[in-house]
């Protein structure tokens, strides 16, 4: 059976052996010069695109908003302390709204 | 100009020097990928990728091989790069089979080699079809010493992996082939 097999190996290997090389395009070093100047062109253009830039640009916004929610919420919890303890001396000293 | 000389002259940047390369490697180049990824165009590519890299890389190259091997290691990368990204681009496709249709079924035609006698052409695409279902490595190890015509010791020095190994990768590329002719010729009987 695994001559068998073989043989069918070999019968499909022999088509190959009169396999000619196949020529590149005439044109090929005209076609790779005009593809290195463009790709040099673009060069400059192209490095914000590039995938390590975009994630550290997305990875920057997305610090960036962290901080700046923590200090909001920073912000927000101070100013209610402040508001409470002013109260808290207006109720003290009877001078809150509802004693006018 | 001998190869050192060719080597210098890459590396001051001569584009005579240059042209001279890719015109005397271009067809060498181009049928290595060729084999290897079965289609006219991507062929192409890689094998203008390839160029571009040597011309890139060239002042880092420290003649610890010949130039010839240097440049085909490089075409054989790029032609594996390309490989494994199709085969990853049909994976996905399996996964999200309404993504790129058309892709599909690019890959179910059969390879027809131009240089095969229009008399093998059937023998031969079957084959190249069976080759391109192989394991990338078995696939490459196939194509350099079965289709390409090299000796071991070459391929060896392509893929830096010892004689031992690139027998084995045949060896193992020749068991999988006859199970893929095999259930080729099975389903036809069907």
């Amino acid at each position: 059976m695994k001559k068998e097999n073989n043989s069918l190996i070999d019968e499909h290997l022999l088509s190959l052996i009169d396999i000619k090389e196949t020529e590149a395009d005439a044109f090929f070093y005209t076609r790779l010069k005009a593809r290195m100047e463009r790709d040099h062109s673009q060069a400059d253009w192209n490095f914000p695109l590039k995938p390590i830039w975009i994630i550290a640009t997305m990875g920057f916004l997305l610090v960036l908003n962290v901080f700046m929610f923590t200090a909001k919420n920073k912000t927000t919890k101070t100013q209610s302390e402040d508001n409470s303890s002013i109260k808290s001396f207006a109720v003290s000293y009877d001078q809150s709204i509802s004693s006018f | 100009m001998n190869e050192q000389e060719l080597i210098h002259e890459l590396q001051l940047g001569n584009e005579a020097a240059f042209r001279w390369l890719v015109n005397h490697y271009r067809n060498r180049v181009y049928n290595t990928v060729l084999n290897i990824l079965q289609q006219e165009e991507e062929a192409e590519d890689a094998a203008q990728e390839t160029f571009i890299q040597v011309f890139e890389s060239v002042t880092k190259f420290k003649e610890e091989s010949s130039l010839a091997t240097w440049i085909y290691r490089i075409a054989v990368r790029k032609a594996l790069d390309k490989l494994r990204k199709r085969k990853l681009v049909n994976r996905l496709q399996m996964i999200l089979p309404w993504w790129m249709p058309e892709e599909k079924k690019k890959e179910d035609t059969i390879f027809i080699h131009p240089g095969v006698l229009i008399e093998n052409k059937e023998k031969a695409g079957i084959l190249f079809k069976a080759m391109a279902r192989l394991p990338d490595k078995q696939q490459l190890a196939f194509t350099l010493i079965k289709v390409q015509g090299m000796s071991y010791e070459e391929v060896c020095d392509i893929m830096q992996q010892s004689t031992k190994a690139i027998e084995s990768l045949v060896s193992r590329a020749k068991a999988n082939l006859q199970k893929e002719l095999e259930n080729y010729y099975n389903n036809l009987k069907k």
